[in-house]
């Protein structure tokens, strides 16, 4: 791969246009974020896209890059190794300005399955328990652990053919609640939860495009199972 | 103007605002509450960002006293004594309810007992953390109680103005400004609570979460709420530096150098011996901050205005066990630790100063409560790493039940309509002679301004020249459009954010001019002695005829004084610490 010293940046915009803009690269490791920094601060003041962080961690900057899931503050372009670089928004939300999308549906997803804790008896208590990190199903719930809701694979889902049902994200926490012993309802929450109706190949797009790496695909099919164990 | 109404609005969608909103809804779930965010709830802030942990005296060996003691020397003294003692004693409170209650989980050791890592200035390892991604555990699990409460939240929604009774002296509730619809939303609240994360942003230089402008040290500003200290502003001293990337700015966490990283500049010296060679690079993190930028302004930089951390010698294995999320990132931007000194550069972090609360989080304004980096007094002149985020949660929490206590009796506040009007006033239509996009040249402006006059170091030429300068940016800002519509227009945006960054700059300006010596976190190279007998804050506060007031408050010294606490600290050494999560024995 080259250094490209300029891309030709793409972006799919609100009233539907694309628009086009010849975009320096300073250095092969600059993100996405920043050429659409470069536009909006050079060329267009009014291109509208989220950041907050800039680190990977707070997931508002999700977008499709040249048509795959990914954070706009991660994605370098040297990685892209081409000289067109498409910016959509996430597929499957509302799109409200640009590349900005409306993540309520999927913040709604695990509100609407009570993806919270319900403390238990031990909810009040003035202490910490001791839990070794191997014991139990601690391993498990923190292989799942660390969603930063970004909305990528509920994009990514909608393209793998639609899916009803919760997303993936709100399947995730699910699975979380149900296997940890603090939560009161536990796997009783698994009975009312319906089913998410995913392809095998969709289902497998879901890990490639967790910009954390979350195993989701294995998060659905362990749910899966243990509801086929629960007999619903 | 649309027109809205609430019991209680909160302003900020960070870990203070969230776990108000939560501790509120739980001590009286009919309140109707509000939760109004200039970016989206819970995922906006820095509360997210945390990586270091969470400081709370739990081991038996540890007290609260250590952990005390630790805090006040930390701020040099000056931190308001009683915020801090409820910072100490009421950080395991909120643990406890974290994890019990609201489902989050902070690493074990082996034996199951929880594992508390060492942090700068701390006599004691009591740092709690899930791995390095200890803030998205806390804001997602705080995020997903809220939303179970189904409490009233709003997105891209920003507060613009606090509105006041006639009198002027109760906060009625706030004008905020939807990203969405363009318009300005009135909201009237029986009690309102400001905490929107402080300023560092401010700065052309940062690690914070760059949406946050001061916007609440503003607001309650404008409103004529008492400000303490607000020259007290925190510097991180590895900010990485990754070409003209965005990324430039965020932290590498402090273990590198606590592990034994060195500092070099250009020429390759380590040049800590210059300025503290008993502790090196182990120095306090404004020291250290501040031997850089002393570096670059020597022409001892590199051209890219950096120095270099150097952890080579401390093995690939060691700095993956260690640090694998900074090893990572370092790798995206082109420096593999193990075999390439790391650029880094000083970031502005953290703003100690802000609205000066009691223990309950009542400003000086009856109605408004501030909590989080809004708030000030609890760090003094500088804070310990460990002990922000603990801030928000335990001033989080206080707020959200002082609210709730406070509405048993009180009654709402009529607000004052000229007032109203004059704030909309700033959003009628103007044509500008200005570009919209000058709102980013000059938030560029003023980055540079505060970074070169207001930053780490200080003095009585450079804060005068900022005076002059703060002024021409005014000026300027004025000269771009206000749009008929402002709906879904970043640059106008912008520019109200510019707006306030100019007021919190020159509240910053005037205290670190009146504050003649130099203690923490605030140095005047005109004045760099601690003023070793006088212990003051500075409070400052406006007028309704627009003047700005500053002046000396004596730091009450009730339950430390100075002679209790002589000393220093230093970073910990810090052990390698246990892989992520780690499964064996
Ligand atoms: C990189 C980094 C690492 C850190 N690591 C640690 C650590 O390890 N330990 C520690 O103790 N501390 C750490 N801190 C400090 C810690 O993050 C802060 O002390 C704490 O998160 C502040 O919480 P808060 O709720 O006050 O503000 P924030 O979490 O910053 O939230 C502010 C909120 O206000 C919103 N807002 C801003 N303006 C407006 C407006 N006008 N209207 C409405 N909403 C508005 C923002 O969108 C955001 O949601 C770190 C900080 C950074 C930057
Ligand atoms: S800006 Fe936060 S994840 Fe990209």
């Amino acid at each position: 791969m080259t250094a490209r010293d300029h891309v030709t940046l793409e972006i799919a915009r609100a009233d539907g246009r694309r628009s086009r803009h010849v975009v320096p690269v300073a250095g092969a490791h600059m993100r996405v974020l920043d050429l659409l920094l470069h536009v909006r601060n050079h060329a267009d003041a009014t291109l509208g896209f989220r950041y907050a962080c800039r680190v990977g961690m707070c997931g508002v900057c999700a977008v499709r890059v040249n048509g795959t899931e990914g954070l706009a503050c991660q994605v370098a372009v040297g990685d892209l190794g081409v000289d067109t670089v498409t910016v959509e928004p996430l597929a499957g939300l509302p799109v409200q300005h640009d590349l900005m999308v409306d993540l309520a549906p999927v913040l709604n997803d695990l509100a609407a399955i009570g993806a919270a804790l319900e403390g238990g008896d031990a909810a009040g208590a003035e202490s910490l328990r001791t839990l070794p990190p191997s014991a139990g199903e601690r391993p498990a719930i923190e292989r799942q652990n660390g969603c930063i809701t970004c909305g990528a694979c509920t994009s990514a889902a909608h393209r793998g053919g639609g899916a009803a049902g919760p997303g993936p994200a709100a399947l995730n926490r699910a699975l979380m609640l149900a296997l940890d012993e603090r939560d009161a309802k536990g796997r009783k929450r698994l009975a009312n939860l319906p089913a998410m109706t995913l392809s095998d190949a969709a289902l497998k797009s879901l890990d490639a495009v967790c910009p954390v790496g979350i195993p989701l695909a294995a998060a659905v099919r362990r749910l899966q199972g243990l509801r086929a164990g629960a007999g619903g | 103007m649309e027109r809205a109404s609430c019991d209680v609005l909160i302003i900020g969608g960070g870990g203070a605002a969230l776990y108000a909103a939560i501790h509120c809804h739980d001590a009286n779930p009919r309140l109707d509450i509000m939760l109004a965010c200039k970016g989206l709830v819970g995922k906006s802030g820095c509360t997210r960002m945390v990586q270091g942990g969470y400081n709370v005296v739990l081991h038996p060996e540890d007290s609260f006293d250590q952990h005390y003691d630790d805090t006040l020397r930390g701020g040099s003294l000056i931190n308001d004594q009683e915020l801090a003692w409820t910072l100490v004693t009421e950080a395991p409170k909120r643990i406890f309810e974290l994890e019990n209650r609201y489902g989050c989980f902070f690493d074990r050791n082996a034996d199951g007992t929880i594992h508390q890592r060492p942090l700068a200035g701390q006599s004691f390892n009591r740092t709690i953390h899930r791995g390095d991604l200890t803030g998205i555990e806390l804001i997602s699990r705080l995020t997903e109680q809220a939303f179970a409460r189904r409490l009233r939240v709003v997105n891209d929604l920003r507060g613009v103005d606090l509105l006041l009774d006639q009198g002027g002296r109760r906060v009625a509730g706030a004008i905020l400004f939807d990203y969405h619809s363009g318009a300005l939303v009135r909201v009237q609240a029986k009690a309102v609570l400001l905490a929107t994360g402080g300023a560092a942003p401010l700065y052309r230089i940062t690690a914070a979460s760059i949406e946050k402008t001061g916007d609440g040290l503003a607001m309650a500003w404008r409103a004529g709420a008492e400000l303490i200290d607000m020259e007290m502003m925190q510097f991180h001293p590895t900010g990485l530096i990754a070409g003209g990337g965005a990324i430039t700015g965020t932290v590498l966490e402090e273990g590198l150098r606590g592990a034994g990283g060195h500092l070099l500049n250009a020429a390759g010296e380590r040049f800590m011996e210059r300025y503290d060679p008993a502790r090196m690079e182990r120095s306090t993190r404004d020291r250290v901050s501040r031997s850089e930028f002393m570096e670059l302004r020597a022409g001892r930089g590199t051209s890219e205005g950096g120095v270099f951390l150097d952890v080579r010698h401390l093995g690939k294995d060691f700095l993956l066990r260690s640090s694998p999320g900074m090893y990572r990132r370092c790798l995206s931007v082109g420096y593999d630790m193990a075999t390439d000194p790391v650029m880094v550069t000083p970031t502005a972090h953290f703003q100690m100063g802000g609205i000066r609360i009691d223990r309950d989080c009542r400003s000086s304004l009856l109605g408004l409560f501030a909590a989080g980096e809004d708030a000030g007094g609890v760090h003094g002149a500088n804070r310990l790493g460990g002990n922000g985020v603990a801030e928000s949660m335990v001033f989080g929490a206080r707020a959200g039940d002082a609210i709730a206590a406070y509405l048993k009796d009180a009654g709402g506040a009529t607000p004052d309509r000229d007032r109203a009007e004059n704030s909309a006033a700033r959003f009628t239509a103007a044509k500008g002679r200005a570009a919209p996009g000058r709102a980013y040249e000059l938030r560029a402006e003023i980055g540079d301004l505060a970074w070169q006059n207001l930053g780490l170091i200080r003095s009585a030429a450079g804060l005068d020249q900022a005076a002059g300068r703060l002024a021409e940016i005014e000026a300027a800002l004025a000269e771009t459009p206000v749009p008929a519509s402002a709906a879904r227009d970043p640059a106008f945006a912008e520019r109200l954010n510019v707006e306030n960054l100019i007021a919190v700059a020159r509240l910053i300006r005037a205290a670190a001019h009146e504050r003649d010596e130099s203690r923490g976190s605030h140095f005047r190279e005109d004045r760099p002695e601690t003023d070793a007998g006088a212990y003051y804050n500075l409070v400052q506060r406006r007028d309704p005829s627009g003047t700005t007031s500053i002046q000396r408050q004596a730091v009450a010294f009730t339950r430390r004084r100075p002679e209790d606490l002589a000393g220093d600290t230093v970073i910990a050494k810090a052990a390698p610490r246990p892989a992520l999560h780690a499964t064996e024995i």
